[in-house]
């Protein structure tokens, strides 16, 4: 059964938690809700458990609309942030309650209730604590029965909020792969939080990426990794650098230097490039100089600080109308122009390998063969609240990335 | 070569105070329950038990005695149901919901604790006497509030309104509704949530206001002295009871009787230490 979240909007006061969010989630799937702290996961979960009634849109269990559901009926297993296990309920009846709170022509007798509690939480691999408290187990042990615990009831779909999140790296990284596991096991639909992009692009199947209430970027693993739909998304998940950038005649602009031909319009642009991307080469087209360095697994990563006042030999692709000393297009009073004080200041981050490392201090010249483009930040984003009249047209939604890729 | 002298001495426990000093606190604690609690309780007992306790059997068995302790009974028996009720609904409702009127229900909660029991009891002789607008209709209909059992036990649940639901309030403050709600993702109903998630969560909060609702709902003396009408063997609770008896020089009857306030908080007390116990004990055995 797909689950369909349709325009949903949220509001807490006029607050919205959740700003017109829609997002399909496939019978069998295992999706991740991963974003900022405080971009809303929470709330889509809620909302999709029937704990928060959304403020507009709708949601479709199969073709059924939610909104005649209520949380009982719709069959769902929640696990909490916290757990909320039931403190005064051995693990044995935290699991068990779901069923033995079932109408009594559902419910299976006792003896069968209690059996199946153990199955689960054999599944779960904690049996032996049956008759503990929560308050006895460690937080990996709580996580799992939380789950036995939704399980118990069959849900037709599991919700799970940051199962991971108050354990330490290794259980973590033990309950990701057994909850994989489980997951190809047991087929159940599955969606979890998580703030942890590795988690996410680690387990899912797909991740959803939130930021302030809005979903930027539904996609696999790969796609979200190598082509990322947003600035924020690509900002977001791993590591990157991005740089104000400029597309003049078809070629792309950097602290006064020409990088290449990229297939965008013309105008101002921001360009983003992981530091995997970056190549020192003698004859490469940025000149920084090398602000720090530091070990980040087999290689080094530099934070290189850009010069854009270029040296005699510059590019000799350079445009003859775009002389070096004045690169910026007239035509915008906020592009980098040779001096700006965010290209010259801010650093960028480079992966270099580690015999190859230059020492700090030292000037190097490197390409980016892989840059990424997106339009240039206008205004600053516009603050998510309720229109003060309820019913009126939303703005539309932010802007739309206008990718491209260009090789170096 | 003067070698160290002294044996070497256990170091002081790093949180610790000097020993002095915690035998000091210890002593002072011990010399005020002394002094204030166990002195005065012990004295009750003595001078009741004074004529052996035939003579304190008699006391308590004689018919006005018996009259009051059978209406502190009742009126215990009324209030402190009513009291749960109400302790449990207000504390679900400020807990659990946003409303409006929240704070001002919070506040009036405690109203109760802030006024002086005389004035509780004079509302309701406001409220119910002869001279007020209630009190030729309610003659009229041959009911007889104040000076009779309806007006004691309004008294007594004026003054006790607050100790469930101020016990309760700030626990289930601290709780939260995770627990609630998890319990409604399983699928429990609104009933089943509440018998099997909250009310376990809060019995010994609820157990604990009980208590003291009880003790006070059986002890109170100002708000029901000023609505009872001291008639003898009919409207006099035990407390007032003791009253009379002590004002009349019957020291004996009136410390026999008192006896017994005394033992019903001791036995309270016992209760409440033995349920704590026997939980400790089941979750010792749960553990590994
Ligand atoms: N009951 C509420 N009343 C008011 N605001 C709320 C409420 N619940 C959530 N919010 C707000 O909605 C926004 C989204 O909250 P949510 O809990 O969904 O975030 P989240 O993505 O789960 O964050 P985290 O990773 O920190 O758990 C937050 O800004 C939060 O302050
Ligand atoms: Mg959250």
């Amino acid at each position: 059964m797909d689950v369909r979240i349709d325009h949903v909007r949220k509001e807490f006061g006029r607050f919205a938690a959740l700003d017109d969010t829609s997002l399909t989630i496939h019978d069998g799937e295992l999706v991740a809700l991963l974003g900022p702290s405080g971009s809303g996961k929470t709330t889509l979960l809620r909302v999709l458990a029937g704990l928060e009634r959304p403020s507009a849109g709708r949601i479709l269990f199969g073709d059924q609309d939610a909104a005649s559901l209520s949380v009982q009926e719709r069959n769902i297993g929640f696990v909490f942030q916290h757990y909320a296990l039931f403190k005064h309920m051995t693990v044995l009846d935290n699991v068990a309650f779901g069923l033995s709170v079932c109408p009594a022509r559902r419910r299976p007798p006792r003896a069968e209730i209690a059996a199946r509690a153990r199955r689960l939480l054999a599944l779960v691999q904690i049996d032996g604590l049956d008759r503990r408290y929560p308050d006895q187990l460690s937080g990996g042990q709580r996580q799992r029965v939380a789950l036995a615990r939704a399980l118990a009831t069959d849900p037709r779909v599991l919700l799970l909020d940051e199962p991971f999140g108050a354990l330490d790296a290794r259980v973590r990284k033990d309950l990701r792969h057994w909850l994989r596991g489980f997951h190809d096991r047991t087929g159940h639909t599955t969606v979890f939080v998580t703030h942890d992009q590795d988690e996410a692009l680690e387990l899912a199947d797909r991740v959803v990426v939130m930021n302030a209430g809005r979903v930027e970027q539904v996609a696999d693993p790969d796609t979200l990794y190598d082509r990322p739909a947003s600035p924020f998304v690509f900002a977001f998940i791993g590591d990157s650098s991005s740089l104000p950038a400029t597309v003049r005649a078809g070629r792309l602009w950097v602290a006064g230097r020409a990088l290449g031909p990229v297939p965008a319009a013309d105008g101002p642009v921001r360009l983003f490039f992981r530091p995997h991307h970056a190549r020192l080469a003698d004859t490469g087209a940025l000149v920084g100089r090398v602000v720090a360095s530091r070990r980040q697994g087999d290689r080094r990563r530099l934070d290189v600080a850009l010069r854009p006042d270029a040296p005699s030999d510059a590019p000799s692709d350079a445009p003859p109308d775009a002389p070096s000393d004045a690169a910026g297009p007239p035509h915008s009073a906020d592009l980098p122009r040779p001096g700006d004080a965010p290209a010259a200041s801010t650093p960028v981050e480079i992966d270099v390998a580690t015999d190859a490392a230059p020492p700090v201090g030292a000037s190097i010249r490197f390409d980016i063969t892989r840059p990424s483009l997106f339009p240039a930040p206008a205004a600053p984003r516009r603050p998510i609240v309720v229109a003060p009249r309820p019913g009126t047209a939303l703005a539309p939604p932010g802007p739309k990335p206008d990718r491209a890729h260009a090789a170096g | 070569m003067p070698a160290n002298p002294t044996a070497p001495q256990a170091p002081p426990p790093p949180t610790g105070e000097p020993p002095l000093v915690r035998a000091g606190l210890i002593a002072v604690a011990m010399a005020f329950l002394a002094a204030f609690l166990l002195m005065p309780l012990v004295s009750v007992f003595a001078e009741a038990f004074a004529r052996g306790p035939a003579a304190f059997l008699a006391a308590i068995a004689e018919p006005d005695a018996l009259a009051a302790i059978r209406l502190t009974l009742t009126v215990a028996a009324i209030a402190v149901p009513l009291n749960i009720v109400f302790g449990l609904a207000a504390a679900w409702a400020v807990t659990k919901f946003e409303f409006r009127g929240k704070a001002l229900l919070v506040t009036l909660i405690d109203l109760p604790f802030s006024v002086s029991p005389v004035i509780s009891g004079l509302i309701y002789v406001l409220l119910f006497g002869a001279g007020s607008a209630l009190g030729p209709w309610l003659q009229g209909h041959g009911l007889q509030v104040l000076f009779a059992l309806p007006g004691i036990v309004l008294a007594t649940v004026f003054v006790t309104l607050p100790f469930v639901a101020r016990e309760l309030i700030p626990l289930m403050e601290a709780q939260g509704t995770a627990e609630e709600e998890a319990a409604l993702t399983l699928g429990a109903g609104g009933w089943a949530t509440f018998r099997r998630v909250t009310l376990p969560n809060v019995r010994f909060a609820l157990l604990y206001g009980v208590l003291l609702c009880n003790a006070r709902a059986m002890g109170e003396f100002g708000a029901v002295s000023v609505v009872s009408g001291h008639i003898r063997g009919v409207t006099n609770t035990m407390p007032l009871h003791v009253e009379i008896l002590y004002n009349e020089y019957n020291f004996l009857a009136a410390f026999a009787v008192a006896t017994l306030l005394a033992l019903l908080a001791l036995v309270t007390l016992a209760a409440k230490t033995a349920l704590e116990w026997q939980r400790s004990q089941r979750r010792r055995a749960a553990g590994a």
